[in-house]
């Protein structure tokens, strides 16, 4: 996890008058709408990636049986997938994907007005998947991809001997930890002859816009306020944080 | 042909009021603190300075048309016709 600086506290906040206040606020809302152009273009250039066409079959496993990845695309012609780390024989899913994956319901009630279809999908079996997925009270679409080369080929899940031989490709890059599971998000879209092509892909901190609770924390007076050397160290299941005093 | 009409009319109108009245409130977000019993007041953000908090533009960007946004298509959750 890369180290991110936060302020602990108020400590070094200077209280000033209602005049300063906003004269300093003007000068960083120069640079935050610098910032909102430069995402501009960078969506932009995003839109401008070339694609791959996608060749082979996936077959997943889901409540309803067995799906391709047309599929998932519910009949839209965008699909985003979340790749959820869940291994096989894991008993939960990853701890901090389910920190994402508390907004994918509300999101899910917007995109698809989008011509745009959204799914999770995760290398453990169906069987384990559903008894988490009704724990957790998600409604969003969750597939398996257990026995095919999906996570394989995103590069969100290893073999022992990549893992061993350190030729496992993470984030675009070898892989530096000892893991079988890694999270991301793809895009796919389809055209009208139901050819798939794979648009995007993205990691790490790739997916950091995708979590609102940050998004809301970067505009409090502390931050994220994390331990620099244990990020999300305070995350856990939604169900298991204790009341706040 | 009918004239496209504006974001604040279009707007207004799903709240039952004129684009006058609908654009007297806008939206916002602030951030405030509490330390020994005083309340500061630390961030407010307006306009697309609230964009990173809308969950579904986050994806939707990752998307291959992006935001693909030719008109004012959101609405309250249960208003979306089914498709």
């Amino acid at each position: 996890m890369p180290k991110i600086k936060t302020v602990h506290g108020m400590e070094n906040r200077k209280v000033v008058s209602q005049k300063e206040w906003i004269a300093a606020r003007k000068k960083l809302l120069v640079k935050e709408k610098k910032f909102s152009k430069l995402r501009d273009q960078l969506n932009l250039q995003r839109r401008k990636l070339p694609c791959v066409k996608v060749a082979k079959e996936y077959i997943f496993d889901g409540p309803t049986g067995k799906a391709t990845l047309g599929d998932l695309f519910d009949g839209k012609s965008q699909l985003v997938i979340y790749h959820f780390m869940f291994g096989p024989g894991w008993g939960e899913g990853c701890e901090h994907c389910s920190f994402w994956a508390d907004y994918f319901d509300s999101v899910n009630a917007h995109i698809g007005q989008r011509d745009t279809a959204f799914a999770v999908i995760s290398r453990a079996p169906w069987k384990e998947i559903a008894p988490f997925k009704k724990r957790m009270g998600w409604r969003f679409k969750w597939v398996s991809s257990f026995k095919t080369d999906f996570n394989f080929d995103f590069n969100v899940s290893f073999t022992p001997d990549q893992i061993k031989n350190r030729k496992a490709i993470y984030n675009y890059a070898p892989l530096d930890m000892d893991i079988d599971e890694r999270e991301g998000a793809s895009a796919f879209y389809r055209d009208k002859s139901g050819d798939i092509y794979h648009t995007y892909s993205t990691y790490e901190r790739g997916i950091d816009l995708m979590n609102t609770t940050y998004n809301f924390l970067d505009l409090t007076a502390k931050g994220r306020d994390e331990n620099p050397d244990a990020t999300q160290d305070w995350v856990r299941y939604h169900d298991e944080y204790k009341p706040a005093k | 042909m009918q004239a496209p009409q504006s974001i604040p009319s279009v707007l207004a109108a799903a709240c039952g009021l004129d684009a006058a009245a609908y654009t007297r409130e806008l939206p916002g977000m602030s951030a405030f603190a509490l330390e020994d019993g005083v309340v500061y007041h630390t961030y407010s953000t307006y306009e697309r300075g609230l964009d990173i908090l809308w969950g579904a533009y986050q994806w939707l960007d990752r998307a291959p048309l992006g935001r693909n946004e030719p008109d004012e298509w959101w609405r309250r959750r249960d208003e979306y016709k089914k498709r």
